[in-house]
């Protein structure tokens, strides 16, 4: 029996064991169905044959480009997202920890320490808020925001000088942070603690760090104040350098003779 | 692809390997331009990876693939409005030189027929042909990407492949 429609499932091999023996035999005798399937079998030959445009040579590294932009982005993503969700907590953090230490202290004030365990509790709450004011600085001084990297130099008026990591971190900004005016705020946030010696040192060294004119004479100025010698060795070293900045060298030499007065 | 689900994102490089030279293929069966049927190619795998989390274990991935890339291609022609199947035939035409042409023109001659009757097709129906001829997808998986019943999609073909025929007999009729 003629099952002209099965032609082209017989063509694909999707027909059942059963039925494609059934159609082979019915194909030897059928001349209709055997026209059929030679007609059918020209055009499906025929697709075979069709041209294809091969892909070009590009195409792996577009995928390999498109895989790491896209690992990229994600990573980038995430971390922001984290960034942003860690940032939120310290600053919440913080404020809820001042505050609590304001309650405890103004109870305190009252009780005038009668009480030797809300004592002791409020020592260890009081280092617990150092700890966290350490993080937040830290965390901040990172945030690729120069806005949010000014307030992290903010946070620092509360940070004790024998804060090695932050007066580290501050150091490290002072140098290298790619904006001015992060420099800026964090030299004046610094020179506050130039009486720790370490902090002293650092601004000393920064003096030959520095390449823009704004924070040189910045740093002139705090040199001025802080009445610091050793400065001095250095700018005679910088003012025989003939790339030096011809406001920078007028403001050493002014610099210079500042603190040879006070000197005397 | 589970991998790849589970954020070890380099593990596409291996789905990529097995299966860009098909999913280039099924492009550039339907559009005829290399550089559309490669950035649709690569569009798929990025939506692979946008989308990773909404892929199910109990699916075949090449089923999944191909189901992106019939929505790639939607939303390309979809885009490239004015675009037409046989606008940008790869077969150059020799209509001219024909009566004179030797049996490799004539061969030509035929495909550029064939190219031009599959562009007649209405888009589902070459749709389900070059998934079932091109790629040669087996039926099974052409209902789980078209999600019809195995049934409804040798319905199709059959009346795919008929209508193709009629086409092409008739342009060689011409």
């Amino acid at each position: 029996m003629c099952d002209k429609e099965n032609i082209v499932h017989y063509l694909h091999g999707e027909l059942p064991a059963l039925q494609r023996k059934e159609m082979e035999s019915h194909l030897q005798t059928c001349d209709s169905c055997r026209e059929e399937l030679n007609a059918a079998l020209k055009l499906w030959d025929m697709f075979e044959e069709l041209p294809i445009e091969p892909p070009s040579a590009n195409m792996e590294a577009d995928f390999r480009r498109m895989l790491n932009g896209f690992k990229y982005e994600e990573r980038r993503n995430s971390t922001g997202f984290w960034k942003q969700l860690i940032s939120f907590r310290l600053h919440w953090s913080y404020s809820v920890a001042m505050l609590a230490i304001g309650l405890l202290n103004g109870y305190l004030i009252q009780s005038q320490g009668k009480n030797k365990d809300i004592r002791d509790q409020f020592a260890a709450l009081s280092d617990e808020v150092k700890g966290m004011r350490q993080t937040v600085v830290l965390s901040l001084l990172q945030n690729p925001a120069a806005t949010e990297r000014i307030k992290a130099v903010a946070y620092t008026e509360q940070v004790n000088s024998s804060d090695k990591k932050v007066m580290d971190a501050l150091l490290t900004t002072l140098n290298n942070d790619p904006n001015i005016n992060v420099r800026l705020v964090t030299l004046d946030a610094l020179v506050v603690f130039a009486e720790d010696p370490y902090v002293r040192e650092g601004l000393v060294r920064s003096i030959t760090q520095q390449e823009s004119p704004l924070v040189q004479s910045a740093l002139a100025d705090a040199m001025v104040k802080l009445k610091e010698q050793r400065a001095l060795q250095i700018w005679k070293k910088q003012l025989s350098e003939p790339e030096l900045d011809q406001s920078v060298r007028e403001k050493i030499r002014t610099s210079m003779q500042a603190i040879q007065q006070t000197s005397i | 692809m589970l991998a790849v689900k589970t954020g070890e994102l380099d593990k596409l490089t291996g789905l990529f390997d097995r299966y860009h030279p098909a999913l280039y293929r099924f492009f550039f069966y339907h559009i005829r331009q290399q550089q559309m049927a490669e950035d649709c190619t690569q569009n798929v795998f990025y939506r692979v990876l946008k989308y990773r989390h909404s892929y199910k274990p109990q699916r075949s991935v090449k089923a999944w693939l191909y189901q992106i890339a019939r929505n790639v291609l939607n939303d390309e022609l979809k885009q490239q409005r004015k675009h037409r199947y046989d606008h940008d035939s790869s077969i150059p035409d020799d209509r001219q030189s024909s009566a004179t042409a030797d049996g490799k023109l004539k061969e030509k001659e035929r495909l550029r027929l064939l190219e031009e009757a599959l562009g007649q097709l209405a888009p589902a129906d070459r749709d389900i042909l070059i998934l079932s001829r091109y790629q040669q997808l087996r039926y099974h998986e052409i209902a789980e990407i078209l999600q019809l019943s195995e049934a409804a999609v040798k319905v199709r073909v059959h009346r795919a492949f008929r209508q193709l025929q009629s086409f092409y007999s008739k342009k060689g009729a011409l």
